[in-house]
């Protein structure tokens, strides 16, 4: 073989052949290098399909289970044990036709019903102050009393009923209708009135003294206010977010219910009955109902990568629900 | 070869040295060209082992694949919560036998999307942006009539052609219960309550409960989205 180093003759062709390697060798690895970098920024850029797939689950259970809620209620309305049974059954179904599903993917899941929290709803279908059912009507009564949750609170007023803020004294709520939570330390209150011809909302926290709001409804001769849900006639309302977030449990309260007309309708967590005056189910004034506030579920969901287990409660029109 | 050339331009050791000098020139020769070959094949190694840069089509295509993805499963959020999505699974005529605004004789949409709040939602999401999309609706059925599930079974709701390889989907599971009623063209709750004979999709009940329960069908709506 030829030497390597070349010699005074020189001949070079092994060194050549070394530096050929060489730079060959070279190229390789910078080629090895660049590409682990590009197919770790690609493995990187890739969603994790069954990771968010697990949370994705307990949404689907939740909601599932929310509209069985809605359905037992609408299908027995003040029948809690029918009520609980609807559910008991229907949620087994639901496991099972969600895990036929995951199973094609590879994943188990399931779900079974923890228990069942009754509850109370409190409702006005015909178009009357908010004042109880007593005679002579009491305008300033709790709706719910210890109450663990509020949903699906929804009033329907008639605008030319309220109070204009026109003539209205300082502070509002003392002279207008008002929605009271009566929380610890202090109530929050939801009021209800008319300006400029507008329904306006507005939300005071007492503990603080700052107000909220107001929102505003101009259309129409009615108003549409979804206390749980946050809208003013359809329309997303900030203020009445706050709701979503006090300490239970609190106690509902109209105050001042003479000064508005219109329906409402709450669902309540607890069975204990409204101070003021509420006839039979059926009564076209305020009237109370048997109704399953919640259901909590345990949600299991299992891949060969993810084990994942947790509890939802499923309370339809909850806020933040 | 240059050397040998100038070794026998010396005039040293002709008779015994030309043989040898004769036989490294071959070898020389030989080197430089297995030279030649290795820095060739390394070269060449080399840019087949770049082949796979941002721009290429394996790469790239897996951030298209990951938008689409997300814009699709948005898309299906948005609608089961403004409640769209399940008026599109119940948007269903009874009478012709196919959704609401089918204008060819299949049962499903084909030149756009469905003509509800779900579909305006797709149209927005991907028309005009050379994105197509297949939705496709999954729901269990009872073949052989026993009363439990035992196959799950697919409508097509908007099919526009066989999706690519890069296709990127998207679902979302909506719940039936026994009370639903189907919407109509104008999307109101209209017609009829669901059953086996006016529904695409039968009431099955998966577990071994002893009567029927609340629940109708759990039904997946699944969106294929892919590049034309």
């Amino acid at each position: 073989m030829a030497p390597v180093i070349p010699d005074p003759d020189g001949n070079r062709a092994q060194l050549v052949l070394v530096g050929g390697l060489v730079i060959a060798v070279g190229l390789v690895a910078l080629a090895i290098v660049l590409n682990s970098g590009i197919y770790t920024h690609n493995l990187a850029s890739r969603a994790d399909p069954i990771a968010s797939e697990a949370v994705g689950n307990a949404v689907v259970v939740d909601d599932s289970v929310e509209g069985l809620v809605e359905f037992a209620v609408r299908d027995d309305p003040n029948d809690n044990d029918a009520q609980n049974a609807t559910v008991e059954a229907g949620v087994p179904d639901i496991s099972a036709q969600l895990s036929r599903e995951s199973a094609r993917r590879g994943v188990l899941t399931n779900a079974t019903v923890v228990a069942l929290f009754p509850g109370t709803t409190v409702r006005q279908t015909a178009d009357r102050e908010f004042s109880d059912g007593a005679s002579p009507a009491d305008p300033s009564w709790e709706v719910a009393d210890d109450a663990h949750g509020i949903r699906d609170f929804r009033m329907d007023v008639d605008r030319s009923s309220l109070t204009d803020r026109g003539l209205l004294s300082f502070p509002i709520s003392s002279t207008v209708f008002n929605v009271t939570f009566q929380t610890t330390p202090d109530d929050v209150v939801v009021s209800v009135y008319q300006d400029s011809g507008t329904t306006a909302v507005l939300v005071t926290d007492e503990a603080t003294g700052r107000t909220f709001g107001p929102c505003t409804d101009s259309t129409g001769s009615r108003t549409e206010i979804d206390l749980t849900g946050a809208t003013v006639a359809g329309e997303h309302c900030a203020a009445l977010e706050r709701l979503g977030d006090l300490p239970r449990p609190y106690d509902v309260e109209f105050d001042g219910g003479d000064r508005a007309i219109g329906s409402y309708s709450l669902v309540a967590n607890t069975t204990e009955t409204p101070s003021g005056t509420v006839g039979a189910p059926g009564d076209s004034g305020p009237s109370g109902l048997e109704t399953l506030y919640s259901v909590r579920v345990d949600v299991r969901f299992q891949s060969h990568r993810v084990d994942y287990r947790t509890n939802v409660t499923a309370a339809p029109g909850e806020p933040d629900g | 070869m240059r050397t040998g050339t100038r070794r026998r331009a010396d005039g040293r050791g002709r008779a015994d040295g030309r043989g040898r000098a004769s036989e490294r020139g071959q070898a020389f020769a030989l080197e430089a060209v297995v030279a030649s070959l290795v820095l060739l094949g390394g070269l060449v190694f080399a840019l087949q082992a770049t082949a796979v840069t941002p721009l290429s089509a394996s790469t790239s295509s897996q951030h298209i694949e990951n938008q689409q993805a997300a814009t699709a499963e948005g898309v299906l959020a948005t609608a089961a919560a403004d409640g769209s999505l399940r008026v599109a699974v119940l948007n269903w005529d009874d009478t012709e036998d196919r959704f609401y605004g089918v204008d060819t004789d299949q049962s499903y949409y084909t030149n756009t999307a469905p003509e509800n709040g779900f579909g305006t939602l797709l149209s927005r999401a991907f028309d005009g942006r050379g994105i197509v999309f297949n939705v496709y609706v999954h729901y269990a059925t009872d073949r052989d009539d026993d009363g439990e599930v035992d196959a799950r079974r697919t409508q097509r709701m908007v099919y526009r052609g066989e999706p690519t390889d890069n296709a990127a989907a998207a679902s979302r599971v909506v719940t039936l219960y026994d009370d639903e009623v189907l919407y109509d063209d104008s999307e109101s709750p209209s017609g009829p309550t669901v059953s086996g004979s006016v529904f695409y999709a039968e009431d099955v009940t998966d577990t071994d409960a002893p009567s029927d329960t609340a629940v109708y069908n759990v039904v997946t709506v699944e969106v294929v989205v892919w590049r034309q």
